[in-house]
């Protein structure tokens, strides 16, 4: 039975990755050290990577107490190494991938792993405050031990400034983002302040991505565009960049919604719905998709900022968003941590590891792009 | 059974002595129109956390984590708080579970995947 991997085991597992398979993969060190001095790596994943390629980016390990979320993209990319490597495909429970699905990922696309992107809070969540959530940023504690640290995902440039941009009322939630370095979603001093977050966008900057995924846990969803308000697609003149709007977002019920074209919803909608259709069919658990707002209004966060990235500058790449928030509040009397226990870890995978590999199927339809008539849009 | 287990677990959480520097995972009653930050200095940490549907009245509880310091003082100030689990003591045992050293070797060795190959 799987074990929790600590940050040293996390970094092992990707240089045996690129060791055993260097034809298929190549580590990429990511070029900001995080607070505490520790170096990020990334595994790129495919066979006939090149500029021109659609890439996928899948991140875990965020929010540090929400654990399992770094094994379960090292064993994602270790499954399909291991599967190509052999000419196989992959069976999780009731769920099977055919070798041709497992060739179709590596030999057409380019699958990008970032499995700890803020070791320094794991690393603190697995030995000292298991329910440490930011980062390890010191600079606005002011001494207090209680203040260390930024929520990274309220960290991205996308409303960030949620004062100005969301409704009084929207405001009241703590959930939304916070200008106070104790609460759990303390923002930052601005947009991308964090190096880790910095990481992320780096990435993002260097490949041309159709689809990412930020794994967090654990509300038993797959969240799609948008995160700050409903979705609506008959009023595009109410969206994330004009002004008319700002101080009116993030209620939900009311006048504003934001806009996402209709071809672009089914498309959000439908690969969401394929992801957590495969977690579903493992061994049935209710996953089900939903539109980020749904479990609350939030500002500055990782899906909502790649896909609104082609909207600020239309040169870049079109990037769907997601968030799998996996597993559910069962039994456990820690939820987040649930985890911990091998027998939970080894069905957490089992369940979110299909799911990894349905998105990067539904990448090669958007790839193709003959199925996907919005994607050129 | 399972069911049964749960309650019993949870009536032992709440009889829980609550010790002021540690945290709790909670269910604090807050009214229809109210938000966490109706809680005034009383933070709750309940990020990422689904939270339970509001009752027919609207009341809703929210679920999150807290001190025992704010245990008390919610309950001081009126609020119903339902303490389901002593988190430290949790979190204790779990993080025992964690990988120790280094499985991998440095690379020489790498975690043995979860799919089976077929």
């Amino acid at each position: 039975m799987a074990i929790i991997m600590n940050t040293t085991e996390i970094n092992s597992a990707l240089v045996n990755f690129q060791s055993s398979y260097p034809d298929l993969c190549q580590l990429i060190e990511l070029p900001e050290k995080t607070c505490e001095g520790r170096t990020c790596r990334a595994l790129r994943i495919g066979k006939n990577h090149n500029g021109a390629n659609l890439a996928v980016l899948i991140i875990g390990g965020v929010h540090a107490r929400e654990w399992g979320g770094p094994d379960i993209v090292v064993n994602f990319a270790g499954d399909l190494l291991r599967a190509y490597s052999k000419g196989k495909g992959l069976k999780y429970l009731k769920k099977s991938f055919q070798a041709d699905d497992i060739k179709t990922i590596i030999e057409q696309r380019t699958v990008i792993v970032f499995p700890c992107v803020n070791p320094d809070g794991v690393e603190f969540s697995h030995k000292t405050t298991h329910l440490w959530r930011k980062n390890r940023n010191p600079a606005h504690s002011t001494g207090n031990p209680d203040t260390v640290g930024v929520d990274l995902n309220r960290n991205y440039d996308f409303l960030w400034d949620f004062k100005k941009f969301f409704h009084p009322a929207a405001v009241q939630a703590d959930s939304l983002a916070s200008e106070d370095p104790s609460s759990e979603t303390f923002h930052g001093p601005s947009p991308f302040s964090e190096p880790e977050a910095r990481n992320v966008k780096w990435l993002m900057d260097n490949f041309r991505l159709s689809l990412f995924l930020d794994l967090h846990s654990y509300a038993g969803d797959v969240l799609y565009t948008w995160g700050n308000d409903e979705d609506q697609g008959f009023a595009p003149d109410q969206n994330f960049r004009n002004q008319a709007y700002d101080g009116k977002r993030g209620v939900i019920g009311d006048a504003y919604g934001e806009y996402i074209a209709p071809t672009d919803y089914a498309i959000t909608t439908g690969i969401a719905l394929a992801v957590s259709d495969a977690m579903k069919a493992v061994r049935n658990r209710p996953y089900k998709p939903l539109p980020a707002v749904g479990l609350y209004p939030t500002s500055g966060t990782s899906d909502d900022y790649a896909f609104s990235r082609h909207i600020v500058d239309p040169g870049l790449a079109k990037t769907f968003g997601f968030t799998v928030e996996f597993n559910f509040d069962t039994d456990t009397k820690e939820p987040f941590l649930a985890t911990a226990s091998p027998a939970v870890l080894d069905n957490t995978m089992l369940d979110v590891i299909p799911g990894l590999i349905a998105l990067c199927l539904e990448a090669s339809q958007i790839q193709a792009g003959e199925n996907w008539p919005g994607i050129n849009a | 059974m399972a069911k049964k287990s749960r309650s019993v677990a949870r009536r032992a959480s709440r009889n829980l002595r609550i010790s002021p520097d540690k945290k709790y995972r909670v269910l604090v009653e807050i009214g229809p129109h109210e938000t966490s930050r109706n809680l005034g200095s009383h933070q709750i940490d309940h990020c990422c956390m689904p939270q339970p549907d509001p009752d027919s009245t609207g009341i809703r509880r929210l679920h999150g984590y807290t001190s025992g310091m704010m245990v008390t003082a919610l309950r001081k100030a009126g609020r119903k708080v339902e303490v389901l689990a002593d988190a430290n003591a949790e979190g204790k045992r779990l993080q025992k579970l964690v990988g120790k050293g280094d499985r991998f070797e440095g690379g020489r060795l790498g975690p043995p995947g979860v799919g089976m190959l077929i």
